[in-house]
Parts: C-alpha cells; structure tokens; sequence
C-alpha cells in the first residue's frame, strides 16, 4: 500500500499542452478513476507515473520518495509501478506462466509459487502452458493483471483495459478486477473514458478535461456538486435552466427555488438541473409540452419542451405514463441544492463549436 | 497456381537432368572430400548468418529507436551494400585488404609491413560475405520494428527490467521471424554464392557445380544441385522450427504507436562509430577503389563507352522484377500465414528451394521448359521477370510474411463486416498495413535483380545489356576500369529508390 | 541465293601515319543492285616494322542482308568492336548473346533443335566439343575449313578455330629473373618452388592445359605433375585474371595463366605493373596454344549469314584484330602476329602438335584432378 502523489505536472508535445498543471495524491489502498474524453491527457499523467513519458514541470512522488522531477528521472523499471495496458501487451513468444513470472526474482521455486497464486487470484489456474494467442480476450487481460500484480507493485496503473472487450465481458471483468485489488488492498490508477465504469471502479474520480485537472472528488460528490459546467454535463444527464438571484431564492421559469447562494441580487445564473431533480404531472393547463418518452425498465425519460421552447429531461416512475404532446406541469423538487454556474457570455455561445 | 508452378519448375528440370547421371556422381558423392565441402559450406552458411545478425540488429535498432546522430543517413546507407555484387565486391576486398593489397601498400612505407596476413580462405569468404549480406537481415529486422507494438517494451520495463533486459528479452524475442526470415536468405545466398567464395578461395557446393557445368556435365551438376536444395529444406525447416509456436500479431486491431526513440547517452558516439565502421568496410572501401579503377582507367585514356540503354534496361528489368514478385509473393504470402496447414507449409518451403540454387542451374531450368513449352515468350522481357520472380521470391515472400504475421486477421474480418469483398480488404487494410513488408521486399528484390548474372545473361532478350552485364564483361576479361563506372552506377541508381523509400517509411511512421 | 553469297575479299596493306588505337570509317557506295558493295576498314597497329599499318578487308553487302543470332561464349569486351564491324559493314542484324563458354554450351545443349542460334563462339575447344558432340553443329564447307591448320578445327569440321591463345608462366619481376626460369613446365614440380606458385585449378583454361598433358605425356605422368604441383603448396586463384594481379602485388612469384590478361594490365597500369610473361620454349604441353573458335548450329535458319560470319572472323582485318587489339596469335597465316610476342612457330614446336579436336576429355581431366584432390 502506498501513496502516489504528483504536483504541478504538466507535459507538452510540440507547441500544445497535453497536460498541464495536474496535482493530485492517490491514497494508499484507493483506487482512483482517471476519467476523462478521449485526448484529454489521463494516458499521459499514467505514463508519467510509469515513467515512460518524464514531466516537463512538476514533480511525482512514490510514497514520499520523488521519482521525478525537472533533472530527475527514475526509470519505469525502477519505480516498482504495476501496468495494464489496453493492448494486454502479453508477450507473444512467452507462455501465460513465464508471461505471469516475468516481472519477478528470486528462487525458481518461489518464482514458481508467486506465479502460481496470481493464477488462481485470476482464476486461471491451469492456463499456465497455453500461449497468449490461444485465449480469449478476457483471459489475456486477466493474465495481463496477474503479470502486472505478481511482483506486488507499490501502484497499479490501468490503461483502459476493458476498452477491447464486449460489454458484459467488461461488466463481469470489472468486478472481478475491483475485487481483487481490493482484496490485496493495491493503491491503483484507473484511467477510462467510460464514466459507467469509472463510477464502479473509482474510489474517488479525478476529471480531466483538456489537459486540465478538473476535480477530485468521490462520485456523489461529483454528480451532485460538479466544479465544473464541463463535468456536470460530462457525467449524468444534464441541463441548465437560467435564474436570476432574489432575496427570496433564485427564480427561474419553473418557479423561485428557496436556496441562498453567494451571489448578489439580480445575478444571472445558470441551474444544473437533473431529470430527478423535476416532477411530472399531468395537467391540461401546465408549462410543459412532453416531447418524446424513452421507457427505462425501471422509470420513463421524459424530453419536455418549456414555454421557453428550452428542452428538458425529467425522470417519472413506471406508473405514470404520458404520451406525446400530453400538456404536464413541471415542478423543481431537488431535495438538495441545485448546482449553479456563471451564464456563458452571449458571444461565445454564438460561437460554432 | 501459376508461382506454385514456376517455384517447382527448377526442380523438376534437375530431377530430370539428375535422373541422366552415371555411376561417377555416385562415386564423386561418396568421396571423403564432397562431405568436407558440405561441411564447409554448411559452416560457412551459418557463420555469415550469426555475423550478419551481429551487425543488422543493432543497426537496425539504432535507425530506428535511438538517438543516433545522422539516424536517417545511416538508415539510407546501411542497406546499400546489397546493391554490390558479389563477385564484384569480393574481388575489391582482395584488392584492398589482400597479402599484398593497397593496405599493406599504406602500412608498408610507415611501418614496414611487407605482408598481410592472408585474407584467403574461410575468414575472406565469411568477411565478404558478411559485408555484402547482412543487409537482408537489417531490412527485415528494420520492418519488424518498426510494426513492433511499444506497450510490449513498457510492459516489462513496468516489471522492473531495464532497458537492456527488455531488449534481450522481448524486443529479441519478438524479432524472431524477422531475424528467422533474414537469416535464411542470409543461409540461403551463402549457399549458393559463386563469386565471393571462388575469389575468396573456399570451396563450397556451388563450386563443385559449377566445376561439373564448365566441364559441360549437365547430369552430374544438376545431381549435386538436387542436394543443394536438400540441404536448403533443412534450412528451411530448422528456421520454421525456431519459429515455434508464438504468433506474433498485435494483441488487437488498434493502431500501434510510432516507436518511442531512446535517448543513447554516453553510447551515443560509440554507436556511431560502429556504424562508421561497418559502413566503411561494406560501402566506403569497395567504393573508393572503385573510384581508383575509374581515375586510373581514366587517365590511361580507357573509353568508358556509352552506359545510357544500360543504364535504362537495369532500371527497367529491376524495377519490373520487383514489382512481378512482389505480385507473385503476395497470394503465398497470405496463404501461408492465413491458412496454415501441411500443404501450405509446403509450399512455403518450395518457395525457399529455388533460391539456394546458383543461378545457372535456374537459368537452364527456364531455358530448358522455356524453348519447349513457351517458344513466344523464350527469352523475352517477360521470361526474364519470370525467372527474376522465382530467383528472387524469397526475398520478398519472408518480408512480406513477417509483416503479415503482424497484422491480426481480425482487422480484415471487420473489414469485410463492413461490405468489402477480399480484393478490396486487401487493397484497403491489409496492403497499406504491410507497407513496410512491401517496401523492404520489393527493394529487396530490385537490388538483388540489379546485380544478377545468370539468369540476365541467358534469358534476357538478344542484346540486352544491363549495368550488371557490362560489369560481368569487363571484369571477366580485366578491363577494370571499364567495370568501375557501371559499379558505380549500380550503387547510385540503387541508392536513389532506397532513400525514397526510407524517406516513405518515416513519414508513414510520424 | 547464290548471288547473295557471292562475295568479294581484298587485302591491302599499307603505311599509317597516325597512332590511332582504334578508328573505323566507312563508306557506302550508291546502291548497285544486286549487290551493294562497302569497303570496310580497320586500322590496325601491325609492329612488325614498328610502323602502324593499315589492313583492309571489302565485304558485299546484299540487297537483303537478314539476321544472325552469335551465341558469344567470349566477352564482349574482347569480341564486341569486331562483331559490330562486321554488323556494320554487311549490313546484317546481329544480336549477340554474350555469358561464359560452358554457359553457352549448356544453354544450346538445353535448347537442342530448338535454338535460336546461328552461330556458337566459343573461348575453348572444350565448349566447342561439347556442343559438337551432341550433333547440334553443322558441317562447315571445306573452302572455310582450309584456311585454318588442321590442328585447330574439328576433324569433322564442324568447328573451327579463330584466334589463339598460350599458355604462359607469369612472374614476379621483383621475386624472379626469367633467365632462371625453367624451359619445361613439368620442372615447376621441384621443391624449389614450394609456396611460390599461383594457379587456378577451376579454369577452364588449365583444364585444357591439363588434357593436353595426358595426350602428351599420358596419364601417369600427368598424375604426377598433379600431385607434384600440390606437394609445393600453391595459391590457389579463381581465374586467370586474379593469378595475373597476385603475382604483380607479390603474393606469389609465378602462376599459370594465359598469356593475353598481362597487356590489358599493362595498358590500364602502365609499365610499372610487376609481372611479365615467360613463354615456354622447351618441349611439352606447357606452352600450348588453345584456339578459341566457332561453328555453326545445325538448326540455324540463317546458314549465308552464319558463313559469311565464319569467314569475316578468317579475314585478315579480323585476324589483325585479334592479333593487334586482344594480343592473341592469328590462325591464318600470312598475317602480322601480336607485338612483342615470340611467333607462333617458335612456340608451336614446343608445343608439339596438339590437335585442338583431341582436348575435349575433360571429363576425364576432372576426374584426374579430383583424384589428386586438387579439385573439390
């Protein structure tokens, strides 16, 4: 169990900034999701942890110890950090065992023992003859773990790996994978862009966005409270309603919602608001117009259409069900305080994007 | 079917020519002698093999994961002595480094050397050789790297080996069927080498063919080539049996990311130095004397005639030739990697058996089938690609079999999920994904076409000349000089494609 | 057809003034139907008198002169400027294919019938027999035949000899004074010259020498030659070229060669160049002289030509080539031999008379040298 700590990293590739300024600390034992949209730069701080790619600023600290800093460079192989890789990267010309066996010293025969626990972790004992071209995809990600945890890393970093497999092969592998880190207590980086998973896997859920660090938080936190504009609609189902700031609370088309904020009166500002934030009922002479509706197993997905002609999402329980063009008032019972952002600047919302 | 039938056609004319032999083959065969030849050139096969692979893998590491200053001028110049030929540059040695060659002239007046040791025999052949051939290694090694996956590298560096254990434990190791490929057309042009080990005066195999050709016994030599090509099946089969059971394709379909290039440090000049130094041996010193030849020539007022339809035909029979190859390597190819099975395997060692032939037993062969089954095309234009394409076909079929290998047959499956039929997936995925392989074996073959013998000789159209067959006229008589310029030419027309090509290769990398 | 063939030859020679190496003009006439006539002329160093001359041979030209296949066993290098001549002045197509001697025997032994070829030039007897042997050649007419010695053609005439090349030793001119030379090459066999010997057991050319031998002296006496030879421990080269530049950079004090490689030598690298030529006055095989030569394919279609081809090559602006340009002794009498060469007379009584016709056992020659262990 140990920490990983990095502060003030930042990484260019030519003129642009694939990372910049990420500081963060990876609890020992924690298992952090590093989720992010495809080129936001979580695959570069995860190979900066490993040391394949060095930081031109800031610095990376493995249990206290600096692996890397301006001047400084611990090679991946001395930093004693595990990786998956979405590839598997298995060794072609090596069996499962030798594969498993690869990273570690020592006695043959305790060698030989180590390779054979990992095996059983994995549920793969037997396999250990077969050649990596002989098994499944599961299997070789599985056996890509085993390898990676068998010389006991201080951090295991995980490089999307779940992205090559089929959907119920991942929802199955995930928990599996979850359990066994947990079960050997590894501080572990889980980068993905799938926020699914990340939800599941992540005992905490750093979001980058451009190369930036967004926000560090457990997940509630970050569904609930998100820092940014860019994470609120990045993870969950989104909208934003305009308020503007009263003595009496912020009032917006549906109504005033009583919550203090710390901003003057008469600020205009957007409200974050989630399909389980509204209310649904049927009425004839209500402010909404239903859309369309999508039937979710346990609830119906609402798209509603304001007098503003502004679209939003509201969730309802199975027993009502409204068809098309069905007049309902839309209330606001959030329950808890709703999140709220500066109103972007009328010019850049012309902007094209 | 038709390449199938063209790779067995050599074979099929010395079964027929052998099936004439008399008693003295036999006798010839059973002698004490004919075995220490076959040791001999068995031994010398493998050592030219273990020192090209001494010098093609780190070159070809070092073009193309290091820091090496002048990384792509080395990677343009390094393959270049291919373009030599053999006869040629075994001569230059001895001109240059024989008892009493231009070295010892250097050495004599300073430091009163009067004679070298000899550079004759077993050593001469190996250092020839090497120098001329460790190239087939290099390119396909280079291909191979280049396609290498870089997460394998990170995986073990992840599992606390350096750098250096990472190379000898799984760069190597996944080099396998590229260095297994090179080799054995290292093994294989060994085998068959005429020119180098005459001049070098090491018996081999071949010289006791050819001995058997000049004293005009068609029957006896085709006998002894017969076991020349048993000889190369073992080759064959002992290179698919280091292969063993690994399959090297990428784990998925996800494109690999270009190699990451690895700071050198203190090995930096080292390294350069190495590659001055193999440079100078296999390119620089043949080149320079070369030059001399000219110079001397030259101010002896020597007419160097007109080299201009030389020049052309070369270009023009060489570029054809790899291009024909390449095309007929390319349905084996697939079928060997795709569809592994016993009959396939077969006919990948077909593939090899012509190759270790010397190259007028190749020659006769097509002369033979040629003036009785195609009397319109015998010794045409297109009879020379043809036997261009069964000389030269190993050459390309192990380049392009190693790249296959890398390319997982999924990305062609998906493909044809999406509507294409297997023309079309080949022209869109699976041709461009082999590019390297493609490259490296039609350079390869244009090279080696540029410099034949034989089979120009005999199967090209009446009065054809090429750059190689104006080199084999002068310097079968000495007219050195008269052989200078078209050498050179053969060397600078030969280094324009490759710098193209590499030029090509990085891009596609970047 | 007749009238075709119909042909004129005229030799005249007479002073040049200028030292041109090589220089060809030629004249056309206007058209005089049936024949056109070109005057063809060569211009030829003929150092008898140490003037150059000029020789001078007229060849007709048909109305429609045709094609010739020469399936060329000797280089370009050396034949090529002749053949062009020839080309040039009859007007006829030639296309040559140039390749070694036994891989243009074995190519036309290949194709048989088949052949595109009209005519077989050979550097030895031993190709020429080869090819005889398996009935491809055709007779050639006695008119041409008579031109040259008996020695040098087939019995059957169905080749004939062209230019002639001898045996030589060349030495060191550092390592040996050539008066200490020995006269008879069998004496090369004592210890004396144990390490100092350069020779190329693989060439065709000793192989020659070597059949030659066991006519002369037979077989027994051949052997031990052989194995004499072998007991002094000599170098052994690839060809003759290479025997010629090892004795001139010292790493060996003589070798057996031909005696035509050593001029081309001197004449890229000048008289500096260390090694010269001792021809073998004494008696025996040791200074033989091998004809190279040509016949014509039985299955030619192109007969006039190849004839015509036959007899430009007896022509004396021919054998003056071969004499002037490639240092090799004319088959004709009559004509100038090669500068600074003893005549072949001189060497021809040394030399025994041995018929060209008698030296394609080297099947046998092969088998004798394996045995010794001297070949692979």
């Amino acid at each position: 169990m140990s920490q990983v700590s990095c502060e003030g990293l930042s990484k260019a590739f030519g003129p642009t900034y694939a990372v910049e300024q990420v500081s963060m600390t990876i609890q020992p034992g924690e298992i952090l999701a590093l989720l992010g949209p495809s080129g936001c730069g979580k695959t570069t701080v995860l190979r900066m942890l490993a040391g394949f790619e060095a930081p031109d600023q800031g610095t990376i600290a493995l249990d206290q110890r600096l692996v890397a800093r301006p001047g400084l460079h611990v090679p991946p192989e001395e930093r004693h950090v595990g990786m998956v890789f979405q590839q598997h990267a298995l060794f072609p010309h090596l069996n499962v065992g030798q594969n498993v066996g690869f990273g570690l010293r020592g006695k043959a025969r305790e060698r030989q023992a180590q390779v054979q626990a990992m095996l059983k972790l994995v549920e793969l004992d037997g396999y250990e003859r077969r050649m990596p071209h002989q098994l499944s995809g599961g299997q070789q990600q599985r056996v890509a773990l085993a390898r990676a945890l068998a010389p006991n890393p201080a951090v295991l970093l995980l490089d999307e790996p779940f992205s090559n497999l089929d959907a119920d092969l991942r929802t199955t592998l995930r928990a599996q994978v979850r359990t066994i880190l947990k079960q050997l207590g590894t501080t572990a980086l889980f980068v993905t862009h799938d926020q699914e998973e990340a939800l599941f896997m992540g005992d905490r859920i750093a979001v980058m966005h451009a190369g930036r660090l967004e926000q560090l938080a457990r997940p509630q936190e970050l569904f609930l409270a998100p820092a940014t504009r860019f994470i609120a609609e990045f993870i969950g189902i989104a909208a934003f309603i305009p308020a503007t700031v009263t003595p009496a609370g912020l009032a917006t088309e549906l109504g005033t919602v009583i919550q203090a904020i710390d901003a003057p009166v008469g600020t205009s500002v957007d409200m974050l608001v989630r399909p389980d934030d509204l209310e649904l009922s049927a009425d004839p002479q209500g402010n909404a117009r239903i859309l369309c509706c999508t039937f979710r197993g346990g609830d119906f997905l609402y798209d509603v259409a304001l007098a503003s002609q502004r679209t939003l999402r509201c969730v309802c329980n199975h027993v009502h069900e409204f068809a098309p063009d069905t007049r309902v008032q839309v209330t606001l019972a959030p329950g808890h305080p709703l999140a709220w952002f500066h109103p972007i600047p009328q010019s850049m919302v012309n902007l094209p994007k | 079917m038709l390449v199938v039938a063209g790779l067995l056609l050599p074979t099929a004319y010395l079964l027929i020519r052998a099936f004439e032999t008399s008693e003295a083959a036999l006798q010839t065969f059973m002698r004490p002698r004919t075995w220490v030849i076959i040791g001999n050139t068995t031994g010398l096969a493998l050592a030219v093999t273990t020192v090209s692979g001494l010098i093609a893998v780190p070159i070809a590491w070092l073009t193309v994961r290091s820091d090496l200053p002048w990384r792509r001028f080395w990677a343009v110049v390094t393959p270049l002595p291919l373009v030599i030929p053999s006869y040629v540059g075994a001569y230059l040695y001895i001109s240059a480094l024989g008892p009493r060659g231009a070295l010892q002239q250097l050495l004599e007046g300073p430091f009163g050397i009067t004679r070298l040791p000899s550079i004759y025999g077993f050593t001469g052949a190996l250092f020839a050789l090497t120098l001329m051939c460790y190239p087939y290694m290099l390119l396909s090694v280079r291909a191979a790297l280049m396609r290498m996956d870089p997460s394998l590298e990170e995986a073990s560096r992840s599992l606390g080996h350096n750098a250096t254990t990472t190379f000898w434990r799984v760069v190597l190791p996944a080099l396998r069927p590229a260095l297994g490929a090179g080799g054995l057309l290292v093994a294989l042009y060994t085998l068959r080498d005429f020119g180098a080990v005459a001049i070098m005066r090491f018996d081999t195999f071949t010289r006791v063919i050819y001995l058997q050709y000049s004293s005009f016994d068609r029957s006896q030599a085709a006998f002894f080539a017969l076991l020349l090509i048993g000889l190369t099946l073992v080759l064959v089969a002992f290179e698919a049996q280091t292969r063993g059971v690994a399959r090297y394709d990428q784990a998925s379909g996800a494109v690999a990311r270009p190699p990451t290039i690895i700071a050198l440090g203190r090995w930096r000049w080292p390294a350069f130095a190495f590659c001055t130094l193999i440079v100078s041996l296999s390119l620089v010193l043949p080149l320079t004397i070369l030059f001399y030849w000219l110079v001397r020539g030259l101010l002896a007022g020597e007419q160097m005639g007109n080299l201009g339809s030389a020049v052309w035909n070369s270009l023009l029979a060489s570029g054809g030739g790899a291009f024909v190859t390449v095309l007929a390597a390319l349905p084996l190819a697939v079928l060997v990697v795709r569809r592994p099975g016993r009959l396939t395997a077969l006919l990948e060692r077909m593939a090899y058996s012509a190759f270790a032939l010397p190259g007028i037993a190749v020659a006769l062969a097509l002369v033979f089938f040629g003036i009785s089954y195609a009397r319109g095309l015998y010794q045409t234009f297109a009879m020379l690609l043809f036997a261009y394409a069964i000389l030269f076909l190993p050459q390309a079929f192990g380049a392009l079999r190693t790249s296959l290998l890398q390319i997982h047959p999924s990305l062609e499956e998906s493909a044809r999920s999406l509507g294409y039929r297997p023309p079309q997936v080949f022209l869109r995925v699976t041709a461009p994904l082999m590019r390297p392989g493609l490259i490296a074996g039609a350079s390869l073959v244009f090279l080696t076409a540029m410099k034949e013998l034989p089979a120009t000789l005999l199967l090209a159209p009446l009065g054809f000349r090429s750059l190689a067959t104006e080199i084999w006229s002068a310097v079968s008589e000495a007219f050195f000089a008269r052989a200078a310029a078209p050498a050179l030419l053969i060397v600078l027309l030969s280094s324009v494609p490759m710098a193209l090509l590499s030029m090509r290769e990085r891009r596609g990398m970047s | 057809m007749p009238s075709l063939l119909k042909r004129r030859f005229m030799l005249t020679l007479f002073a040049m003034v200028a030292l041109l190496l090589t220089a060809c003009t030629q004249t056309a006439t206007p058209p005089a139907p049936p024949a056109e006539i070109v005057r063809e002329t060569v211009v030829v160093e003929v150092q008898v008198t140490a003037e150059p001359q000029v020789v001078e041979t007229v060849i007709t030209q048909p109305a429609t002169p045709g094609s010739l296949v020469v399936y060329s066993g000797r280089s370009e290098a050396l034949v090529g400027p002749l053949i062009n001549q020839f080309a040039a002045a009859s007007g006829v197509d030639v296309q040559i294919r140039y390749g070694s001697t036994s891989e243009m025997a074995a190519t036309l032994l290949e194709e048989g019938s088949n052949s595109p070829a009209d005519i077989f030039f050979a550097q030895d007897p031993g190709g020429l027999g080869a090819v005889a042997k398996a009935g491809l050649f055709a007779p050639l007419p006695a008119e041409l035949v008579s031109q040259v010695p008996t020695r040098f053609r087939s019995p059957e005439d169905l080749w004939i000899g062209i230019s002639g090349r001898a045996r030589v030793v060349t030495y060191n001119t550092d390592a040996i004074n050539p008066e200490e030379l020995p006269a008879d090459i069998f004496d090369f066999t004592d210890p004396v010259w144990s390490g100092r010997i350069g020779w190329a057991p693989t060439n065709g050319s000793l192989h020659a020498m070597i059949t030659a031998m066991r006519q002369v002296w037979g077989d027994e006496k051949t052997r031990e030659w052989l194995e004499g030879i072998q007991a002094n421990n000599p170098v052994v080269y690839d060809r003759n070229t290479t025997i010629v530049t090892g004795v001139a950079a010292g790493e060996v004090d003589i070798g057996f060669t031909n005696h035509y490689y050593l001029y081309r030598f001197l004449a890229e690298q000048g008289e500096g160049f260390k090694a010269r030529n001792h021809f073998l006055t004494g008696s025996g095989p040791g200074s033989l002289i091998m004809v190279a030569g040509a016949g014509r394919l039985a299955s030619s279609p192109n007969e006039a030509n190849a004839l015509r081809f036959i007899e430009f090559m007896l022509s004396p602006v021919a054998q003056q080539y071969f004499a002037s340009q490639t240092a090799e002794y004319p088959v004709v009498e009559g004509v100038v031999g090669p500068p600074g060469l003893p005549p072949l007379e001189e060497l021809e009584s040394a030399a025994l008379d041995i018929d060209m016709a008698d030296l394609d056992d080297l099947q046998g020659t092969i088998q004798l040298m394996q045995d010794v262990g001297v070949l692979p």
